[in-house]
């Protein structure tokens, strides 16, 4: 992660050079947390590319308070997700509820699943918002405690709590999901 | 041991397999919570080896565009607005489609939209200094004739007409300076008349044997010209429309007291003549001496007239024949008159129809117009009544183009 206050400062300033900088250094990012939200890969690519157009659009608005830039592009994101689902009169993903969920499971359970992008992304729209970031800030893109906690607005203890409850949720929806595939 | 202490050590035991250490090395660190940490870790190896998911590259190519456009557009507020919207528009029909058929039908529907209105636009601005014989000079007029028929507002509306007639003449002697041959339409005020040199309007109009006259002529009248313009820039005319009584400086044209007659029109009175037959008078300079049929009828307030086919001894004895001539001498026009002529044409008319066969048959140049409720007579008849009956349904008078 860079900080990236500067070139937002540059960005905001009109410097197409930064405006490029913060494309290359949050697309990727972007991209996976609306994949995971959605569950479908190629529509993230459409919506995150909404999402840039609405971040150089109200870069002037943002301000930094000590909450990392991505916390304010995954707002947008999650705004472009909903509006994406309204649009197409969906209806989101319902999270699992917390008494379904499983805190002491047999290992086997997940032992034998091959984790694959397929599986966790028919999986992940099944968590919370909080815990899906946790699991996506943490395992898939390797932040650390204390950044996540940053992010998510938590202290670290609510970090570390909610990584618990996250991998337990994951782990449910993953053989709920599995139950489900035909055989 | 209390759970915040499962969880730091759950936390510490997720940093190890993320650093490389074996889960089988961490679950016997903690014996006792092994089973929950077993599960937990599990997951989390599985998740550490997971590769990144990444957009294709043409996405992120495709973004990367969308993203510079729209920060091009908001750096430059003078922009057009919507460009952006356009442009994003455009590169999203390259996007994936939209599962649903209707969201693809909406966003073509929703681009040509965009793309008529830009077009339409150009079009529009592109035309406005189009002259008789370019191609976008229809557009022009269409656009002037859409822009009067929404104007609501009455004065609004008679004051775009008054700068659209002045704009066709000016576009007249535009195209008399390129001596371009083209056909062209105009109205204005007849300022004077010298055998074939006509000046209406500042504009020099030659009248020649094929020019066809509607209506009675005099100066101070308005009229409706159609007009060749010819190689060397003259104005030949083709035809005349007579609008209304001659405007005399002091009187004005008032609407009748009591509703006008609305007499149907007279079958057969077509007053559209060759100008070769009309009858000139040369102390007045004026080639048509116009008849007056009112003249000599009581100005008082007559009311409607009610279609009792009561015949009129003296209005008939003014009708013209086929040939110009009038049974009576035409009296010349009586400026002080202007008004009660106008009040009493409706009755002098409907007398005319029912009593004189000749009247019926070719009443040239007198013939008033019963009413404006006929467009079919438009062409036909065009006189003072008619104006002062639009006078009086509060509409606008004497400026409507044939």
């Amino acid at each position: 992660m860079v900080d990236g206050n500067r070139l937002i400062e540059q960005a905001q300033k009109g410097d197409r050079r930064a405006v490029a900088a913060l494309y290359d250094e949050y697309q990727a990012l972007v991209y996976r947390y609306i994949a995971y939200r959605i569950g479908d890969p190629s529509l993230a690519e459409d919506l995150t590319a909404d999402v840039f157009v609405s971040m150089v659009r109200n870069l002037g608005q943002y301000e930094h308070r000590g909450r990392p830039f991505l916390a304010w592009l995954y707002v947008i994101a999650g705004n472009s997700c909903k509006m994406y689902y309204r649009r197409q009169k969906l209806a989101e993903f319902e999270p699992l509820p917390e008494e379904m969920i499983d805190h002491e499971p047999n290992p086997e359970d997940v032992t034998h699943l091959r984790l694959t992008h397929e599986r966790l992304m028919a999986a992940m729209p099944r968590l919370t918002d909080n815990q899906r970031q946790v699991i996506l800030l943490k395992f898939i893109e390797g932040l650390n405690n204390s950044e996540v906690a940053a992010i998510l607005e938590r202290t670290e203890g609510a970090v570390r709590v909610l990584q618990h409850r996250a991998l337990a949720a994951l782990r449910q929806a993953l053989v709920e999901e599995e139950q489900h595939e035909p055989a | 041991m209390s759970q915040p202490d499962f969880f730091t050590i759950l936390d510490e035991c997720v940093s190890r397999v993320r650093q490389g250490e074996l889960l089988e090395d961490c679950l016997a660190d903690h014996p006792t919570y092994s089973a929950e940490l077993a599960s937990d870790l599990t997951l989390t190896a599985e998740l550490l080896h997971l590769s990144q998911l990444e957009p294709s590259p043409r996405a992120v190519e495709n973004g990367y565009q969308m993203m510079m456009t729209a920060f091009d557009a908001s750096k430059n507020p003078s922009q057009i607005a919507g460009l952006t919207g356009i442009i994003g528009t455009l590169l999203s029909a390259f996007r994936r489609p939209q599962p649903k058929l209707a969201t693809n039908v909406l966003r073509i529907a929703a681009m040509a939209v965009v793309l008529l209105a830009v077009m339409g636009t150009f079009v529009l601005t592109a035309s406005a200094d189009a002259l008789p014989g370019d191609v976008l000079y229809p557009v022009k007029r269409s656009w002037e004739n859409a822009r009067v028929a929404l104007t609501m507002d009455d004065s609004s509306r008679q004051a775009l007409r008054s700068e659209y007639e002045k704009r066709r003449r000016d576009e007249v002697q535009a195209v008399q300076e390129l001596r371009r041959p083209v056909v062209v339409e105009f109205s204005g005020v007849v300022e004077s008349i010298d055998n074939e040199m006509w000046q209406v309007d500042g504009l020099a109009l030659t009248i020649t044997d094929d020019t066809q006259v509607s209506g009675l002529v005099s100066i101070g009248q308005r009229v409706t010209v159609r007009a060749q313009v010819m190689n060397d820039g003259t104005l030949n005319a083709l035809r005349i429309v007579v609008h209304s009584s001659p405007i005399v400086p002091g009187t004005t044209r008032s609407a009748t007291r009591q509703p006008t007659a609305t007499a149907q029109p007279v079958q057969g009175t077509n007053v559209t003549r060759n100008i070769g037959a009309t009858p000139s008078s040369p102390s007045t300079g004026q080639t048509r001496p116009e008849p007056t049929p009112a003249v000599s009828r009581p100005t008082t307030d007559r009311p409607t007239p009610e279609s009792t086919g009561t015949p009129t001894p003296s209005a008939v004895d003014r009708v013209p024949t086929v040939d110009g001539n009038s049974t009576r001498e035409p009296q010349p026009t009586s400026t002080k008159d202007t008004d009660s002529r106008l009040t009493s044409m409706p009755l002098a008319t409907e007398t005319q129809t029912k009593t004189s066969p000749t009247a019926t048959r070719a009443p040239v140049d007198v013939a008033p117009t019963p009413t404006a409720t006929s467009t079919s007579t438009r062409d036909k008849v065009a006189t003072p009544t008619a104006t002062a009956t639009r006078n009086a349904d509060g509409r606008d008078s004497n400026d409507r183009p044939p």
